[in-house]
């Protein structure tokens, strides 16, 4: 088990920069998320810790040690990769045991172990089966045993769920965390998907471009972009253009929404000029009744008007896409009523200035 | 048009039979003259095994068999190695040059032999190394290489490199990776082109000729010598025996290696 630093990591392909001075940190046994859109360089990153890549600039930390010029199969680390790379001249038992028979470790021993990290993946009873005759959940348990069998400082998982299908990856999400606490290992997961961030991780790191855009926790990330990229990129985000005043934003029509500033570091609201403000779609509530201002809250919610466009009907849930000045907005809703507003319902939309977040506009 | 179509048929079918014809005939009169008693060609075909008895009392021509042997198997191996070998270094490796390289590997294949013979034979000469069986491994090994590498190369081409990076981040080391990953994955297409060479070798003529020593020679030039001087029905009986073993190493080749598709 091992912490990971990354220290001021640069990475160019020819004039292509892949990574742009990024430094993270990744704790003992903690669960980290790279998320990012493809060539964001996220997966650059992750093969630079594994020692697949090598950097143009900055040095790579496992437990102290600088291991910029430790090749792969030094670097003691355990990899599952987009494609499982399950060698396919292998049955489960010597792929998994493979690690530990390139060390030299004893039949006897390499039996053992194997034995035990087959179970901790719930695959028992299958050793003698070949890659090809595994199911995609069964060969992903292969590779994630196969990388865990050596007790690998660090686990580096890249995308290891693109390629399953929806419920396989729910189920394979909950495995993962759950193999993962089993040995507390420090592991680093390459995703696109936001959402296996949001429920899998301890941590998340959103890279775009090759910048290290925000990190923390999911929760604060999610309540606390600090970028238009940020709050488009993990979860959902209705994006408010207009002028900043006495740090609030006034929008094109006069109306004033009150914000507050992003816990990290978000630079809005302190001068004057345009400005960009982010309300989640879930954190806002409709009513029918287009002239409901009655405030219950404390603080007075902010306030606007629009007209339902369409509905997105998903059995627990509800989208709406609300026609404003010109702009759609999305609201998320639980189908408590059973009711569905129609289009062209003109409705009022009310949310907490503490759910109204000012971001550097970019 | 159907019935355009079933003449168009027909007409491949008898192109098809004019084609075998061609290449069967020659071979098939050859074998069975070599079991006919009568050495002037005489029809009906009286059996008889006697040119084949003739032939192990033909030290020329069994020397000069063991001879072909001997450069073909070790031209086997040193072509299938340093092929396979070239062909790992084109598949895992971006290099200056690279694309230089891997033109500069295929013209042995194209450049007629009587050519490249007269060059060896030349350039062998020059530095002083001279004719024999040593020159002809030599000039076997670079006539075989190149289609070792594209065998071998055309079988790299369904194997997935992350199979090897999996296996180094798994703590192998390169040998490792190689003998573990990489090469039971190719063995097929690496047998294949063992086989090529061999046959490249041991069917080789031009360069052989050329590079032959006076007194050592091998089966193909033995051949030909022997026809120079007058027929005997003994040849005959070698090349059958010849012909034997090649249809058995393409029949080899052929269960390794599939001709132009995946396995």
């Amino acid at each position: 088990m091992a912490q990971v630093s990354v220290r001021g990591i640069s990475k160019y392909f020819g004039t292509l920069k892949a990574l742009d001075n990024v430094s993270c940190e990744f704790e003992d046994g903690k669960f980290y998320a790279l998320l990012g859109p493809s060539g964001s360089g996220k997966t650059t990153l992750l093969r630079m810790i594994a020692g697949f890549e090598f950097a143009n600039a900055g040095t790579i930390f496992i437990d102290g040690e600088a291991v910029d010029t430790l090749p792969v199969e030094k670097r003691d680390i355990g990899m599952v990769f987009q494609n499982y790379a399950l060698f396919p001249n292998m049955n489960v038992f010597d792929n998994v045991g493979f690690g530990l028979s390139v060390r030299g470790t004893d039949k006897g021993e390499i039996t053992r172990r194997v034995g035990a990290v087959l179970e901790l993946v719930k695959l028992t009873g299958l050793d003698k089966r070949r890659p090809h005759q595994l199911s995609g959940g069964q060969r992903q348990r292969v590779a994630v045993a196969r990388a865990l069998v050596t007790n690998p400082r660090v686990l580096l998982l890249d995308e290891p769920l693109s390629a399953l299908d929806r419920t396989l990856r729910v189920e394979m999400e909950v495995e993962l965390r759950r193999i993962q606490r089993d040995v507390g290992i420090t592991t680093i997961f390459v995703t696109h998907d936001q959402e296996e961030a949001l429920t899998m991780s301890d941590h998340i790191g959103i890279l775009d471009k090759g910048h290290m855009v925000q990190e923390g926790p999911p929760l604060d990330v999610y309540e606390n972009p600090n970028s238009v990229f940020s709050a488009r990129f993990l979860g959902e985000s209705n994006l408010l253009r207009g002028t900043v005043r006495n740090g609030d934003l006034v929008l094109g029509d006069g109306t004033v929404v009150t914000c507050r500033a992003s816990a990290n570091g978000g630079t809005g609201g302190s001068g004057e000029g345009p400005g960009v403000c982010s309300v989640r779609p879930e954190k806002i509530t409709l009513s029918s009744d287009p002239d409901n201002h009655t405030d219950t809250d404390a603080t007075p919610r902010n306030h606007l008007r629009g007209t339902v466009i369409r509905h997105i009907f998903a059995g627990s849930s509800l989208t709406y896409q609300i026609q404003w000045n010109g702009d759609v907005l999305r609201v998320f809703m639980q189908n408590l009523s059973g009711d569905i507003l129609p289009a062209g319902t003109p409705v009022s939309l009310s949310w907490k200035p503490g759910d109204t977040v000012m971001v550097p506009d970019a | 048009m159907q019935h355009g179509s079933n003449r168009l048929v027909r007409l491949g079918h008898v192109y098809l039979g004019i084609m075998l014809a061609f290449l069967y005939v020659p071979i098939f009169v050859m074998a069975a003259m070599s079991f006919n008693e009568s050495n002037l060609y005489r029809l009906p075909i009286t059996w008889s095994t006697r040119w084949y008895e003739a032939l192990l009392h033909n030290d020329k021509l069994i020397d000069a068999s063991i001879n072909s042997l001997w450069v073909a198997v070790v031209t086997t191996v040193l072509a299938t190695a340093l092929g396979t070998a070239s062909s790992l270094a084109f598949f895992r490796y971006e290099f200056r040059g690279k694309k230089l390289l891997q033109l500069l590997a295929f013209p042995p294949i194209t450049i007629p032999w009587l050519i490249i013979g007269t060059a060896m034979l030349t350039f062998f000469f020059w530095i002083g190394m001279g004719r024999g069986l040593h020159a002809m491994v030599l000039g076997h090994v670079a006539l075989a290489m190149p289609y070792v590498i594209i065998v071998v190369s055309a079988r790299l081409k369904s194997f997935d490199l992350t199979l090897e990076e999996a296996a180094r981040s798994l703590g192998a080391s390169s040998w490792q990776v190689t003998m573990r990953i990489t090469l039971p994955w190719i063995a097929p297409g690496v047998m294949a082109a063992a086989l090529f060479a061999f046959a490249v070798s041991f069917d080789q003529f031009v360069i052989s000729y050329f590079l032959s020593a006076p007194g050592v020679s091998t089966l193909p030039v033995e051949i030909y010598t022997s026809i120079r001087k007058g027929f005997t029905p003994e040849i005959n009986a070698i090349s059958t025996i010849v012909i034997g073993i090649s249809m058995v190493l393409l029949l080899g080749v052929s269960r390794f290696y599939r001709f132009g598709g995946q396995r």
